[in-house]
């Protein structure tokens, strides 16, 4: 959390959109029907479904404004424009460029590639392996500079990532081998490990480091998909190459 | 050595890969994708009847819930979206016919090729504190106040509010119809004395009619129906003739492959669910809980689902709950 | 007298399982799997049962509840090593244990507070337990009493104090954020009429938003990269720590534990609500009645006590209209009673000709489970906490991918994964600009209640409120809710000063 003058500067901002959620609630309630029987209900103003929305709609437009009331009371005209001048002005860039904000894009990116692009449509395994090895790397070892060329190297294979599952290319490959899109990913840790490899590991410190990340990598994904997908028959999201492959072991003649 | 372990393991799995050995279906687990939450009827039905197909078939049926989505259309998109070979089941019930007409689902749902386990007939009953013995004062009172007698079922467009649309139709009398999210909700409703009929199932029921907490008034299906303790339930037809016009709609409870699965999975499938269906086990189930078994694959279930969306999809129409109009997805006027 | 009657059948049903090394391994087992389950971000006692009712297909019927039950019972305590050690509820039960659990353990004392509400869940299942033993007709009765009125106003009551229960900063903020999970619980089909509210021609919004998601967005993405991030090291693991059970401090809480407890078996008895709010409003009552609200927030072992007692307590809450109406109390019970009709039982008022010794052995089963649960949290609780020697970079990605996977396979649905991610982003910048986070959730969970309740209450008394005052528990709800918002301003607090000058009574704090 942010000091209280900073705070209050905060709530300017946010309390204007949540003003305007307030008053798209109430623009979106009502259209719905006020009056007129809807599925065999009787409809009269106290049964419809805009009235709960409405209330809520109204409530957050009043409560939004009265902060900004409050939030301006507290840090007055010259607040205001220090905002407007935030928003506008560089300082705005330095907070954006700033090590603390850096850090936040990587983590947030990771996520929104992890659930996005790579648990619909790539085996489980091989992407919450990728997730973590990306995750551990950027953060367990290394100072900033080597956190920002972790942070690059994602990107780019997040988006070659997304390219190869949304672009028409992907699906014509995926239309002769279905996975792909599997095995892009396997290339893609492959290359990730021969990266950080090279990535100047000086010190054995940082050798020992980054072979732990790469067996908690492995260990923790195979340990909760078996858990869940075997013991739980819980299927995963998206079962491609190493699911088909344990597949074939569980439930090979093996065993019976 | 690192790089040789990587390399041998990505052979390994290359090879294990490609390597299932093709033997007669089934040669592995089946899935049965539950489109409603666990412990709901369709749930329970899909258990126990699967579970008699496993052993009949040696393999593992796993039964996983996937909800959510217009009528249960997650987990039915999900279930098509598989591939058509007989190793996906999905359980679903006559309620899931609704998904096209309500915005889910684009198709008809002659896609599935359904097994009918069976269903619950419904009964109409009133609290106990209530003056009305048979279903005939019922049905008088209500014509006499129109929309004074509060009657639940669950939500708008269930097949419990069908049923109660088809007792209002059939007799002329008209009740205040207040929706619940489900019939426990609406049983309990009535239990407390919010409302003073309701119409649910009678394996929903059974309980509470027998420990005294309902009144039965009628069966709404053409025969009468025996329960334990309680006698004969009678059927509402005996007392409303007019209702055989708009009744029985009755549940439909199940599982469906989609129909262009190859025929010989399909000819497995429909044979152990046969045999489950003739089982001890099974048939006791369905007498305790009041279950009639139906048994229909084919032609003929189809012939059950085609009726059954035909009522919902134009009975939802009329009623102004339907946000595609079922013309358009050439579903015939009942 | 029936009563001791009862008790001999239920002693004797205790003694018979004891002596069962089967029953004992799977009581036992179940039990840790249940903490297990319960502890671990994503997933709930409500999945527990739900995947274990398929796995318990093949066991006899007492074997099977006693796996369920134990799953329940435990994940329903496991849910606050999560809270307490890392700030991510395990569950929704135990997300207010968080609020003084977290701090409690960033101070070094997370052992202590797990040791604490090992013994404070024990207690609370077992009086719930004797409420189904001795008075479950009585409850069942009182469950009867509630009808769409009474649903509307509890519902009000809670989302009331979720408002007023954790501002950091201004209290308007509380309150935006409760209204903001109340318009989420609007999106999606409403449960009168079926049209469809924001879902902007979405079908996988149609049938609403789900809790799980939202909780784990809102608490776990936040927490996560806030740590790594700042680079904040979690709640620190001291290496001397008490696990023993401080007898002094639970007999100083006994009043409040048995409060809880009372608090956890009448919510747990109302059907459809739960666990979740049983938690939050056992700890918003702590609050109010406290003498010193203010240390609530910071670290107060009252706090942790009392929401993990009255979550622990729901449980047997929630048993009794199951067992004696076939209505399920809370969630999980909806899943206990799929596995019950699996099983052949039906629960309702037949139940005790049917199956004369059905309830006894569910009261024998929750207090074994409350035993073993007890001895395996004690035996727990030590290990637990060295979780947090685990460097946090590690840690908390490994957390990441488990709340990811936890909000999948409640429904199985990849959407809620979509919802999950953005509301946690959000609730992250919400958290930033001193917004407090749980009545968004509370919002989630008692928004669809709230409204359904109200619209169809009114629908049965054709528009008119008066039977808020003519119904006895409506009435008292209504006092109560009165009660709350009034205590809240400074007039009203100056004004009962007053009156007690007038009176003649002595201020006790001015």
């Amino acid at each position: 959390m942010m000091d209280k003058d900073k705070l209050r500067k905060a709530d300017l901002f946010s309390g204007v959109l949540i003003v305007l959620l307030g008053l798209f609630i109430i623009s979106q309630a009502v259209k719905m029907p006020m009056k007129d029987s809807w599925g065999g209900v009787m409809n009269v103003w106290y049964v419809s479904p805009a009235l709960f929305p409405l209330f809520v709609g109204a409530m957050l437009a009043f409560l939004g404004g009265s902060l900004v009331l409050i939030a301006f009371g507290n840090v007055g005209k010259q607040g205001f424009r220090e905002v407007i001048g935030f928003l506008t002005g560089e300082k705005c860039i330095s907070f954006l460029r700033q090590p603390e904000s850096l850090r936040f894009y990587a983590i947030v990116f990771n996520l929104l590639v992890f659930v996005f692009v790579m648990i619909p449509h790539i085996d489980f395994f091989l992407a919450a392996i990728l997730f973590l090895l990306v995750l551990f790397c950027m953060f367990y070892f290394g100072d900033h500079a080597h956190m920002k060329r972790v942070f690059r190297f994602s990107v780019f294979t997040g988006l070659l990532l997304s390219l190869f599952q949304f672009s028409p290319l992907g699906s014509t490959i995926s239309k002769f081998s279905n996975s792909a899109g599997d095995w892009l990913v396997v290339v893609i840790i492959c290359i990730f490990v021969l990266f950080i490899r090279k990535e100047g590991m000086a010190q054995p410190e940082q050798k020992k480091k980054f072979h732990l990340c790469i067996i908690i990598a492995v260990v923790a994904p195979l340990l909760i998909g078996i858990i869940f997908k075997y013991f739980l028959l819980v299927p995963l999201p998206h079962e491609g190459l190493i699911i088909r492959l344990l597949d074939s072991i569980f439930y090979s003649d093996l065993w019976s | 050595m690192k790089r040789f372990a990587l390399l041998s393991f990505v052979v390994f799995f290359a090879f294990a890969t490609g390597a299932l050995a093709e033997k007669p279906f089934p040669n592995r687990n089946i899935t049965d994708v539950v489109v409603w939450s666990a412990g709901g009827g369709t749930d329970v039905c899909n258990r126990i009847v699967t579970a008699e197909m496993a052993t009949i078939l040696g393999t593992n049926i796993n039964v996983i819930n996937k909800t959510g989505g217009v009528a249960g259309s997650v987990g039915m998109s999900h279930a098509f979206g598989m591939p058509h070979d007989g190793y996906t089941l999905c359980g679903l019930s006559e309620s899931n016919v609704t998904a096209g007409v309500q915005g889910g689902w684009d198709k008809k749902f002659d896609v599935w090729d359904a097994f009918i386990v069976g269903g619950s007939p419904d009964v109409i009953s009133v609290t106990p504190d209530t003056p009305y013995k048979t279903l005939k004062d019922l049905i008088e009172a209500a014509k006499a106040n129109p929309k004074s007698i509060k009657a639940s079922a669950s939500g708008a467009g269930s097949i419990h509010h069908l049923n109660l649309l088809a007792v209002e139709n059939g007799s002329g009398a008209k009740f205040n119809f207040i929706p619940y999210k489900g019939s426990n909700d609406a049983q309990n409703a009535a239990m407390t004395g919010e409302v003073s009929v309701v119409v649910t199932s009678l394996a929903e029921q059974q309980q509470l009619l027998r420990g005294g907490k309902l009144r039965a008034l009628g069966m709404l299906i053409p025969e009468s129906f025996d329960v334990q303790d309680l006698g004969s339930i009678p059927s509402a037809f005996t007392a409303y003739p007019g209702l055989s016009k708009y009744l029985p709609i009755s549940q439909a409870i199940g599982f469906a492959v989609p129909a262009d699965t190859p025929a010989d999975a399909k000819k497995v499938l429909v044979d152990a669910f046969n045999k489950a269906m003739a089982t001890d086990k099974v048939k006791t189930w369905a007498k305790e809980n009041y279950y009639l078994l139906s048994g229909k694959t084919g032609a003929e279930s189809k012939k059950v689902f085609d009726a059954l969306e035909s009522n919902f999809a134009w009975t939802l129409w009329e009623l102004g709950a339907a946000t595609v109009n079922p013309e358009t997805l050439k579903i015939a006027k009942p | 007298m029936q009563l001791f009657e009862r008790m001999g059948s239920f002693f004797e049903i205790v003694g018979s399982m004891v002596i069962d090394p089967m029953s004992l391994a799977v009581l036992f087992g179940s039990v840790l799997l249940g903490i297990l389950f319960g502890a671990m971000p994503g997933l709930t006692s409500t999945l527990g049962v739900a995947l274990l009712t398929a796995l318990t297909y093949s066991m006899n019927t007492e074997m099977a509840m006693i796996c369920l039950m134990s799953i329940y019972v435990g994940g329903t305590y496991g849910g606050s090593y999560a809270s307490i050690l890392i700030n991510i509820p395990g569950t929704a039960a135990s997300a207010a244990t968080a609020l003084d659990g977290y701090p409690l353990a960033c101070k070094g004392e997370g052992g202590r507070a797990i040791g604490l509400t090992t013994t404070a869940s024990t207690i609370g299942t077992i009086i719930s337990m004797l409420f189904v033993v001795c008075i479950s007709p009585i409850i069942s009765k009182f469950a009867l009493q509630f009808t769409s009125f009474e649903f509307f106003l509890l519902a009000f009551f809670g989302i009331i104090i979720s408002g007023t229960l954790t501002a950091p900063d201004l209290v308007i903020k509380g309150w935006i954020a409760g209204f903001l999970g109340l318009f989420l619980a609007c999106i999606g089909r409403d449960q009168l009429q079926f049209f469809p509210r924001f879902t902007f021609g979405i079908p996988e919004l149609d049938s609403g938003i789900e809790v799980v998601p939202v909780l784990i967005g809102a608490f776990g993405i936040p927490q996560i990269i806030e740590v790594l991030r700042s680079k904040t090291a979690m709640a620190k693991a001291k290496e001397l720590q008490k696990i023993l059970p401080e007898i002094g401090t639970v007999l100083r809480n006994l009043p409040a534990i048995i409060r809880s407890s009372l608090i956890g078996v009448g919510i747990g008895a109302v059907p459809g609500i739960g666990e979740d709010i049983a938690g939050w409003v056992s700890y918003g009552t702590a609050k109010n009645t406290s003498k010193h609200p203010e240390t609530f927030g910071k670290g107060e072992v009252q706090g942790v006590i009392a929401s993990e007692t009255a979550n622990n307590a729901c449980v047997g809450g929630a048993m009794i209209p199951l067992l004696n109406l076939g209505i399920p109390g809370s969630p999980p019970a909806a899943m206990l009673l799929g596995a019950l009709m699996l099983h052949g039982v039906t629960p309702g008022p037949m139940i005790t000709f049917e199956h004369p010794t059905f309830i006894m052995e569910i009261a024998a089963i929750l207090l074994l489970a409350s035993i073993a649960m007890w001895i395996t949290g004690m035996m727990l609780a030590k290990q637990v906490v060295k979780v947090l020697r685990i460097p946090t970079e590690l840690f908390m990605p490994i957390i990441g991918v488990l709340c990811i996977i936890g909000s999948y396979s409640l429904g199985l649905n990849i959407f809620n994964l979509y919802l999950m991610l953005p509301v946690g982003i959000i609730c992250y910048f919400l958290t930033n600009m001193g917004y407090p986070i749980a009545p968004l959730v509370i919002g989630v969970i008692l928004g669809p209640m709230a409204d359904e309740n109200l619209r169809r209450a009114l629908m049965v008394s054709q528009g008119s409120f008066l039977p808020v005052f003519q119904r006895p528990v409506s009435l008292i709800l209504f006092i109560i809710i009165v009660w709350t918002i009034c205590s809240q301003f400074g007039w009203y607090k100056r004004g009962i000063g007053k009156l007690k000058d007038i009176l003649g009574f002595k201020r006790a704090n001015s």
